[in-house]
């Protein structure tokens, strides 16, 4: 629908461009009416209604697309409807003769169509735009976006808290639509009069009183909501952006005190501190990104239902780590008797599995020739279980597991030999076995990056 | 005319207008528009005929979670912050004079102290030294759990709006400060399910002797959800599930067929009343008869070693006790139960701080700190979710006579502190800071919300997203609040 909107702008030059050929035929043939215009007239009437009505459903499909003041847009939209039907209304009285009426009715036709084109224009390039190029003449005021870059903020405390805080925010995030450019509901933010004078709805900052500032209340609606600013398609001000604006209000909105003649309270300060450090960026950014293994960027096919199926027969848990992944978790947590001839029914599954749980099961070291075959494993518990060196041998081509239990098992100081050449392992577990803390703390010196747990006594 | 045929003809009707209205509707529109198969063919149902429809557990997490399981371990009645965690030497000093006015602000005091004329500042009634890889200041009431500091996050800036204990703990359980709401095992056992289906995913364990603040079982209400997802409460003693046990019942086939049996009628109740309360109660016979093998195993102690049994203290061989039941949510969590909710009361104190603290954190501190590294070393942690932490703090001025021996505190919800381990914690840290009466937070404030979000976070739900629609309205965990504390996460 909005695609068809698009097209108004365009399509509404059809009726402007044939209702002025009537004007001026209408012209000619009140003249001298031998130049017999009639037909044309009558044609173009016609042809002015049609498109006059396509140039409104279009336009209709325009407003619902949003970004546009209210009521400027109703009114526009009400005359342009208007236009129309008038249009039509010229041509009956044409046909019945009626050329009076008809004569007067389109004079006002022509300021109606001169008043709803330039309503039109204003809404698409800003109110300013056809007087901007006359300086002085019109009043029309000429003034470029202060682009002056702003002094870098070295002491929170000394920084200009409306040119160096607040500007950049209002530069970033309002000018677009509230500038000197375009001016969306006759409100301007890009200089402090402007600021101060408010837009179509009368003043938007009550100093002192941000619960009562539209300039911040317009700021907090739902996403939602058709008053929210910046509208829901433009890119929202952070968190951080709004305890500012909200902040500069509270504390009187004042436009040449510094941070620090402003007594900001402690938390407003780690606000404004972060603010500095984030600007252009979401919070969220400044932390490390979460950790997640590397696999999951994997492209890996869906897995094989009936292997799955087979599996939860035997009441051994399957299920994706996430909606829609292709990834695996199973745990034999409820089928202790999986061995390792039932171990064969993961291998359907080898490239999905990459959390697998087989703790106290009745596996043994031949099983692990099938779990090696998982290249996307990254937790392994094997604790419980009669696997030994033998079988943690097969698991060196593993090149993602980061997780390790080998708690209670046949392990020695041999498995931890072999352990230490897989690069990925991130934690190993080995309480209850035999190996050795002397190994555990060759381990240690030699891979500090691994976590080896072997028992509170060694914690 | 009776209840459930009042619910029933309701539905009728009302679903049997809306339906055809909509449907007709819908059917007039495609008509119109000449695509009677591109309904079917996109996912958007033009024709809805029942919202509970909607109400879709989530099955599997939103993305890859970083924990599977969570351990709650609910200090009931409000910690002080300043007497465990939150170090403040400035109090010691200022001991007996008044809180400035400037810290106390505006902020709500409850009725307890609201006649007070002074609010004079008490010096913490504990020493703190330094523990850990950071040097982190922490109580000596607490030397457990500050051996186990590098492996915690301590959240010193958490804050809540409820100053009273039931409201405080309903909020922090449930996401709203009235009964209700479900609580976040419910969630969580409603939207993810089971792990292990032999035993309950939400399980709730109260310790007995803590205090005598009671607690009420609406904070583990499963609210609007269906009812076989409110918490199973383990009882204290030999039987943690009453009338599991089945010695000198009947054979388990017979009780098999009977159960059977019994279910042939739920369904054809179901089918003629359309209650979905039905499938819940057929769901708790089921699990109920699943218990009946998996909770002896489970309770029964036998096979823990002496070392383990001391490693908790000597309270774990009484049932009932904290020690006891953190050593239960262990061997539940190795059993994979989503959620285990401990509660221990005795935490409120109004009055003899002194010797109430020390009880309450001789009771807790040691099987608290046991049950961490117990997880650790069975390589559990890692996908483990522990929590520690209550409903509100504690004020740092004095409630009643201070006198050089003893005080009292008052509530206080403008900060307090917990920790978590595990399951994606960023472990050794200290998160958020409160100024120097630990009265008002001065950075890293973590709302009740944001806990609850971040929580849902860690086992992989979006909290925005996971919804449930009841009387109308989209409910969530976390209401209409709450971000992710992305600063205490790996």
């Amino acid at each position: 629908m909005s695609f068809l909107g698009h097209f108004h702008p365009l399509v509404v030059h059809l009726p402007i461009g044939i209702l002025m050929i009537v004007f001026i035929m209408e012209i000619l043939q009140w003249r001298k009416p031998e130049n017999n215009l009639g037909k044309a007239i009558r044609l173009s009437l016609v042809v002015a209604f049609i498109t006059g009505v396509i140039s409104c459903i279009v336009g209709f499909f325009l407003s619902q697309e949003g970004g546009y003041e209210e009521n400027t847009l109703l009114l526009h939209q009400w005359m342009g409807i208007s236009l129309t039907l008038f249009t039509g209304i010229s041509w009956l009285l044409y046909q019945k003769n009626l050329i009076r009426w008809y004569r007067a009715g389109l004079v006002v036709l022509f300021l109606a169509l001169m008043i709803t084109g330039h309503q039109g224009g204003n809404m698409t390039h800003g109110d300013d735009y056809l007087t901007a190029g006359l300086p002085g003449l019109i009043g029309g005021e000429v003034k470029k976006i202060n682009s002056t870059p702003v002094a870098a903020i070295t002491d929170i405390q000394q920084a200009q808290v409306y040119k160096q805080l607040v500007v950049p925010v209002l530069a970033n995030k309002c000018y677009s639509c509230h500038s000197s450019a375009k001016i969306k509901g006759a409100l301007r933010l890009d200089e402090e009069k402007h600021i101060f004078k408010g837009g179509k709805h009368g003043t938007i900052i009550e100093p002192g009183n941000a619960a009562n500032s539209e300039f911040i209340k317009r700021l907090l609606l739902s996403r939602e909501d058709d008053k929210l600013m910046p509208p829901k398609d433009q890119e929202p001000l952070t968190k951080e952006e709004i305890t500012l604006l909200t902040w500069w209000v509270e504390s009187g909105s004042n436009t040449s005190k510094k941070v620090a003649e402003l007594n900001p309270d402690s938390s407003t300060l780690v606000m404004l501190n972060s603010f500095v450090a984030n600007h252009g960026t979401t919070p969220a950014q400044k932390h490390e990104p979460e950790a997640l293994s590397a696999v999951f960027e994997k492209t890996v096919s869906m897995p094989d239902n009936e292997s799955v199926e087979a599996l939860r027969n035997l009441s051994v848990l399957v299920s994706p780590v996430a909606q829609n992944s292709p990834f695996l978790m199973v745990s034999c947590v409820n089928f202790k008797e999986f061995d390792n001839k039932t171990a064969q029914l993961l291998l359907p599954l080898k490239d999905n599995i990459v959390w697998l749980q087989v703790e106290n099961t009745m596996i043994t070291d031949d099983a692990l020739a099938i779990i090696a075959q998982m290249p996307n494993l990254i937790r392994l518990n094997l604790s419980a279980t009669s696997i030994g060196t033998e079988g943690i041998k097969k698991l060196q081509a593993l090149s993602f597991l980061e997780y390790i239990n080998i708690n209670h098992t046949k392990a020695d100081n041999k498995t931890l030999e072999i352990l230490q050449k897989i690069n990925s392992l991130k934690n190993i577990y080995c309480w209850k076995t035999s190996v050795t803390p002397e190994a555990v703390g060759i381990f240690r010196t030699q891979k500090p990056e691994t976590n080896i747990i072997q028992g509170i006594e060694n914690l | 005319m009776d209840e459930i045929k009042k619910i029933l003809y309701q539905y009728d009707r009302r679903k049997f207008l809306r339906g055809s209205a909509i449907g007709l509707g819908g059917i007039a529109l495609s008509a119109l528009l000449g695509c009677e198969n591109d309904a079917a063919k996109s996912n958007k149902k033009i024709i809805t005929l029942n919202d509970v429809d909607e109400n879709q557990p989530l099955i599997n997490p939103h993305f890859v979670p970083k924990a599977k399981r969570v351990i709650y371990l609910f200090q009931s009645g409000g910690p002080s912050q300043m007497e465990l965690f939150d170090y403040k030497p400035k109090l010691y000093e200022m001991h007996g004079q008044e809180i400035p006015d400037s810290v106390i602000g505006t902020n709500r005091v409850s009725g307890m102290v609201s006649n007070q004329n002074s609010f004079p500042l008490a010096g913490p009634a504990a020493t703190f030294q330094q523990y850990g890889k950071n040097g982190t200041y922490l109580s000596d009431l607490i030397p457990h759990t500050a051996g186990i500091v590098d492996d915690i996050c301590i959240v010193k800036s958490m804050f809540t709006e409820q100053i009273n204990h039931e409201p405080a703990v309903i909020f922090t359980q449930t996401g709203n400060q009235l009964s209700g709401r479900p609580s976040i095992g419910s969630w969580l056992s409603y939207g993810l399910g089971s792990l292990n289906q032999n035993l309950p995913s939400f399980i709730v364990l109260i310790s007995q002797g803590g205090g005598d603040q009671p607690i009420s079982n609406l904070a583990w209400s499963n609210g609007f959800l269906p009812s076989h997802h409110q918490g199973v409460q383990f009882m204290t003693g030999k039987d943690p599930v009453l009338y599991l046990s089945s010695d000198a019942g009947p054979e388990k086939m017979d009780r098999r067929r009977a159960l059977d049996f019994i279910k042939e009628f739920n369904l054809l109740q179901k089918d003629q009343w359309k209650d979905p309360e039905i499938d819940s109660r057929l769901n708790q016979y089921e699990m109920a008869y699943r218990m009946q093998m998996a909770v002896p195993e489970i309770s029964d102690l036998s096979d823990e070693p002496q070392h383990i049994l001391d490693m908790y203290g000597p309270d774990v061989r009484t049932p009932g006790t904290y020690a006891y039941n953190c050593l239960m949510a262990r061997r539940l969590a190795e059993k994979d139960v989503r959620f285990i909710q401990l509660y221990h009361l005795g935490w409120d104190h109004h009055g003899s701080l002194h010797s109430g603290i020390r009880k309450a954190t001789a009771q807790t501190d040691q099987a608290s700190a046991a049950l961490v590294k117990d997880l650790k070393q069975r390589g559990l942690l890692d996908d483990t979710l522990v929590v520690w932490g209550g409903e509100f703090g504690r004020t740092s001025f004095c409630q009643g006579k201070l006198t050089q021996e003893d005080f009292g505190r008052d509530h206080h919800p403008g900060a307090y502190s917990i920790w978590m381990a595990g399951g994606g914690i960023r472990p050794g840290t200290v998160y958020g800071q409160t100024d120097d009466f630990a009265h008002n937070i001065v950075d890293g404030k973590v709302h009740v919300h944001d806990f609850q979000a971040t929580l849902f976070h860690l086992l992989g739900i979006d909290h925005e997203k996971f919804t449930y629609k009841s009387q109308g309205r989209r409910y969530r965990l976390t209401d209409v609040a709450g971000e992710v504390v992305k600063g205490i996460i790996t």
